[in-house]
């Protein structure tokens, strides 16, 4: 398959590859994957307390296309604030990377793991406010949510 | 001998075009003897001389008695294809796959990348088994189930554990990849 000259370029040179701390109260983990081709995604998002997305690091094991699209979408998103992150499309995923139609989950991938990480961003920081209020979660809960959001 | 056209209502399923129940075990010698009898029937030959209306009938009819032998030979496609029957769709977003899989998956490619090599083939294919076991369970449970509730509910499983499948199957190819085979 010809892949386009975007997707030749984050391929060969991918931007914010890397990981964080899943841990950290600021970082948002997605986790995404598509059992149809056997890739996976991880996208992580550093938030800060206004909202802003200050960075972005992605590991994701599976085509060209879906290397390309979740460097892109670590680009995109950085600088913006979640509200803005969150209203990327996937189809501008693909008209900016040329991908064709049979590549165009990988672009639904990249907009899915945005929101999964925003998602477990929130989550994390609604526990944490629900610990600071003085209630302290039983411990059940706690350790389901921890699982659910590594 | 050739008089009347066997009857296949259009909105046969594939089980019903081959007169089977809609179950997942199906016995492979019932389900030959099933597509031999039909497509005996629909035999283009029989209909030599028919109208040419009829004989394009026959066509899609012998069409269908095919496609339905292909889908339920095998398991898991025919798993796939009750699941549709019955309204209950393939996962649209990827990130319905199952949380704790995912994070499996991540970890073994992310093994493969630094080297782990050879435990991570075992890892992968005793994960591909377990799946496939509990597909067979699963299959069992269905047509044992004791009521639609209960039938219902085990397709639910089902849809999740064909998704699994599907996802170890492409990581075995993978690692098999990385490791040279």
């Amino acid at each position: 398959m010809a892949y386009s000259r975007k997707v030749i370029e984050h391929y060969e040179n991918p931007k914010n590859v890397g990981s964080m701390d899943k841990d950290d109260p600021d970082v948002g983990t997605g986790l995404v994957g598509a059992p149809e081709c056997g890739d996976v995604m991880k996208l992580q998002l550093r938030i800060n307390d206004d909202g802003l997305i200050e960075d972005a690091r992605f590991k994701t094991f599976g085509c060209g296309s879906a290397i390309a699209s979740s460097s892109l979408a670590t680009e995109w998103v950085k600088g913006k604030t979640v509200d803005e992150a969150l209203s990327i499309r996937n189809t501008e995923i693909v008209k900016e990377l040329a991908l064709p139609p049979v590549k165009i989950h990988c672009s639904v991938l990249a907009e899915d793991a945005i929101k999964a990480a925003i998602e477990d961003y929130r989550r994390k920081r609604a526990r944490a406010k629900a610990g600071e209020s003085g209630k302290a979660p039983d411990p059940v809960e706690t350790s389901n949510s921890a699982r659910g959001g590594e | 001998m050739a008089a009347g056209l066997p009857e296949i209502p259009e909105e046969a399923d594939h089980f019903a075009v081959l007169g089977l129940p809609r179950r997942l075990r199906i016995d492979p010698a019932l389900l030959r003897e099933r597509f031999l009898e039909r497509s005996r029937r629909v035999h283009p030959d029989r209909f030599a001389g028919a109208p040419p209306e009829e004989k394009s009938r026959i066509q899609h009819l012998s069409a269908r008695v095919n496609d339905a032998h292909r889908v339920l030979s095998d398991p898991a496609a025919r798993a796939e294809y009750l699941l549709a029957l019955e309204g209950i769709e393939r996962p649209e977003g990827e990130a319905k796959c199952p949380p704790d899989l995912l994070e499996e998956v991540f970890e073994i490619r992310e093994g493969l990348l630094s080297g782990a090599g050879p435990g991570l083939a075992e890892r992968v294919r005793a994960l591909e088994e377990e799946a496939r076991a509990r597909l067979e369970e699963l299959y069992d449970e269905h047509d044992g189930a004791a009521g639609e509730e209960e039938r219902r509910a085990v397709l639910g499983r089902l849809r999740e554990a064909l998704v699994r499948r599907r996802f170890l199957a492409n990581l075995v190819r993978e690692v098999e990849k990385a490791l040279g085979g």
